[in-house]
């Protein structure tokens, strides 16, 4: 367990309800969920209703990378700016990247192999945009941050194992800081994936699966100060290689991040489709009576970016008192589960 | 007040158990012998059309095992490619160290499973049924492929997944040996893997990165590399805390840099490259001086050689270096887990595997030309670049 805490010193968000946390946790306390935009599958043609974000504005320093990239880069960007204005400015040699995603740019991806099955070969400038690490590249030379820069994927656990990966630099003495991002787009090849997958559905009230959505989380981590909000332990994640077994080994993991202590509140990773279904189950077993936030069923479902909002979702009900100590559970969709304890730093 | 972490005082990782796929062999006792003889492993691409590309050859591993382990696992039919080249290696691996039961697996990849997203992408046009979809897509997934193969072995650690481009495979290798030298786990298991797949190899092609000739890494006339494929796994472990003799490496040190310069092309002066080795070198305490042999990133594209070769002039300028990739191809997020792999080989063998289709040289450096080259070796040191400017060094030790 990684543990001893790190201090959340800045954080920016861009979602489907904007890009000012206070106004964006205002709808997610009042149940306003975004306005419900429609995308077509290809082939199937099925109506995806998801909730898409206005591309942001980034600053200068990022304009002219960015010039050919798809949103995802965009979000990440402006997300992260958001947070370094925040926590104030980062040593350029001693601060380490981490950037997270689940699908990554797949609106190029999908354009990219499009071309190559349709004509035979694809675009050169598409091709770059496609790789996983792009969006941490463009963040990086936004910042001038010339350290580490790792992107890690998953599905959105990847949220946790980027907190679990700062967290290890910062308590090994490798970096002062680190900048977590998580960033996701939107399309509609990958929509008609997780449709036959039965994980998404095209509406909020369907009850039969989540409402895919895309945005960035940026959090900057510190070692632990006073007066802040910590991300006091990450559980390292387990892997749930069947669903029976799964939900036992997702019940011990939330055992032991809680650590026989009994959370305030617990930030679920639900988001409408099975796997939160499970998760509420477990939790409401383990941790009877505690109070639970969805965050995900306001905003929709847009992994590991969402996983960061969870946190940022935590931190808001620490600072205003609400709570204490809250857990950050994740059931992702691809075989893995993980979750952090957020709490006051003294 | 900020905290001041209490760290417990750092162990040595080091490699107990190892495994090896690579166009040079499906095991290491094929590839010690490959990487002996210089063996040009490319060949004409047969997975997928390349009539309308530039390129057509790239280095693929023969999956036929001659019985294993696909046949112990027939499973893997059901797999993605990339899930059939990590099975092999890590089952190597597994046999050289019983009882090893990995904590965390830290894998590195680029494309992950992208032969079924690739099939899922042409299934949408050709009617393709919700149980295929399904199945394509779940295995798609870049964790996919590591969970596929840890389930034969009964294995549910965690899986963390680095997709740094080109540097995948080191920067997984390095946190691995981090997260063991910081003593956060005790048993860690490191991949680097990736299959060749259609939409890689168009993108290759399209930046023209790709050779239509041989892949001649620091060649005054290189045109470019060839693509490749395969999988390393490496299990580490602290060094005070297994026999001596189940060591075969260490880990000394790493750097990591980002060089901030373009999406695809390394910065002309070296300055990521000489960045990470710098910072691999103090982070090991070594001097260039202590370095024996450095196993360069090398793809063979006029770009990446002279940036890197200019780096290694100004850190290391006397020591000797190849690129294996003549012989393998570039095998992308596998490259540096499968070039560390081979630096052990070569540490053990007292051999530096040499830089095949060698003419003539621009770059000033003591290239290991088209033979490998004895040598009582202790010290190497690898390198692994990718897009985005992610530049890793990791830096192996033979055991004393």
């Amino acid at each position: 367990m990684t543990g001893d805490g790190v201090s959340i010193l800045g954080a920016g968000c861009v979602t489907p309800l904007g890009r000012d946390w206070e106004a964006v946790w205002g709808k997610i306390r009042g149940g306003e969920r975004p306005a419900l935009e429609m995308l077509t599958a290809p082939e199937s043609g099925v109506p995806a209703g998801v909730y898409k974000t206005v591309i942001p504005g980034v600053p200068a320093a990022a304009t002219a990378r960015l010039r050919r990239s798809s949103a995802i880069s965009y979000f990440a960007c402006a997300a992260a700016a958001d947070a370094v204005q925040q926590s104030g400015p980062l040593p350029a040699t001693r601060t380490a990247l981490i950037f997270a995603a689940s699908n990554g740019a797949v609106v190029y991806t999908r354009r990219f192999y499009a071309d190559v099955v349709d004509r035979g070969s694809g675009s050169p400038l598409l091709f770059p945009e496609t790789v996983y690490n792009a969006p941490a590249s463009h963040v990086a030379a936004m910042l001038g941050l010339d350290g580490a820069a790792l992107t890690l994927v998953s599905d959105a656990t990847a949220g946790l194992t980027a907190l679990a990966t700062a967290t290890d630099l910062l308590q090994s003495g490798a970096v002062d800081r680190c900048l977590v991002v998580a960033a996701e787009e939107l399309d509609g090849m990958a929509w008609e994936g997780y449709r036959r997958w039965k994980l998404v559905s095209p509406h909020p009230d369907s009850r039969r699966g989540a409402i895919l959505s895309e945005g960035a989380v940026a959090l900057v981590l510190g070692p632990a100060a006073a007066g802040t909000v910590q991300i006091a332990r990450v559980h390292p994640g387990k892997t749930l290689l069947r669903a029976a077994s799964g939900r036992q080994v997702f019940r011990r993991l939330l055992e032991e991040l809680a650590d026989g202590d009994v959370p305030d509140l617990a930030v679920l990773s639900a988001s409408g489709a099975r796997p939160g279904v499970v998760e509420e189950t477990i939790a409401g077993a383990v941790f009877p009576g505690i109070r639970f936030l969805t965050p995900k069923k306001i905003t929709g479902e847009a992994f590991a970016s969402s996983t960061l909002l969870q946190c940022l979702c935590a931190r808001q009900e620490i600072q205003q008192k609400q709570a204490s100590k809250v857990i950050v559970p994740v059931l992702g969709w691809g075989g893995q589960a993980g979750g952090a304890i957020l709490s006051a730093a003294e | 007040m900020a905290q001041s972490f209490v760290a417990p005082p750092p162990a040595i990782p080091v490699i107990t158990g190892l495994g090896c796929v690579s166009p040079l062999g499906s095991d290491l006792s094929a590839t010690r012998e490959s990487l002996r003889v210089g063996r040009d492993g490319i060949s004409a691409v047969r997975l997928f059309p390349v009539e309308t590309f530039q390129a057509r050859t790239a280095g693929q591993v023969p999956l036929d095992f001659e019985g294993r382990p696909e046949e112990l696992f027939p499973a893997s039919r059901d797999w993605t490619r990339a899930a059939r080249l990590i099975l092999p290696a890590m089952h190597e691996a597994l046999a050289a160290r019983p009882g090893f039961i990995p904590e965390i697996v830290v894998a590195g990849t680029t494309s992950g499973g992208m032969d079924f997203g690739e099939q899922f992408f042409r299934g949408l046009s050709g009617g393709l049924g919700n149980k295929q979809a399904r199945r394509l897509v779940r295995r798609y997934v870049p964790q996919q492929p590591v969970i596929d193969v840890l389930e034969v072995f009964g294995f549910d650690a965690p899986v963390r997944v680095v997709s740094n481009a080109c540097a995948s495979g080191t920067n997984a290798l390095c946190l691995a040996a981090g997260l063991v030298r910081n003593r956060r786990a005790k048993r860690v298991m490191a991949l680097g893997f990736d299959a060749l797949a259609e939409l890689v190899f168009a993108g290759f092609d399209c930046l023209r990165a790709s050779t239509t000739e041989k892949c001649r890494p620091f060649d005054a006339n290189r045109s470019g590399l060839a693509l490749g494929e395969g999988a390393a796994c490496f299990l580490l472990e602290a060094g005070d805390e297994v026999p001596a003799a189940a060591v075969r490496a260490s880990v000394a040190g790493w750097g990591f840099a980002n060089d901030n310069h373009h999406l695809t092309q390394p910065e002309p002066s070296g300055a990521g490259p000489r960045l990470s080795m710098e910072r691999a070198l103090a982070d090991a305490g070594w001097t260039p001086g202590d370095v024996d042999y450095i196993n360069a990133h090398g793809t063979g594209t006029p770009f990446n050689d002279s940036s890197e070769a200019a780096a290694i002039r100004s850190v290391c300028p006397q020591v000797p270096v190849s690129s294996t990739k003549g012989m393998t191809g570039h095998a992308l997020g596998a490259a540096g887990a499968i070039e560390a792999a081979f630096c052990v080989l070569a540490l053990e063998d007292g051999l530096m595997p040499p830089n095949i289709n060698l003419r003539e040289t621009d770059s000033a450096l003591d290239l290991v030309a088209n033979k490998a080259r004895p040598f009582a070796l202790r010290r190497v040191l690898s390198n692994s670049f990718g897009f985005g400017g992610a530049n890793a060094t990791v830096l192996l030790e033979r055991p004393a």
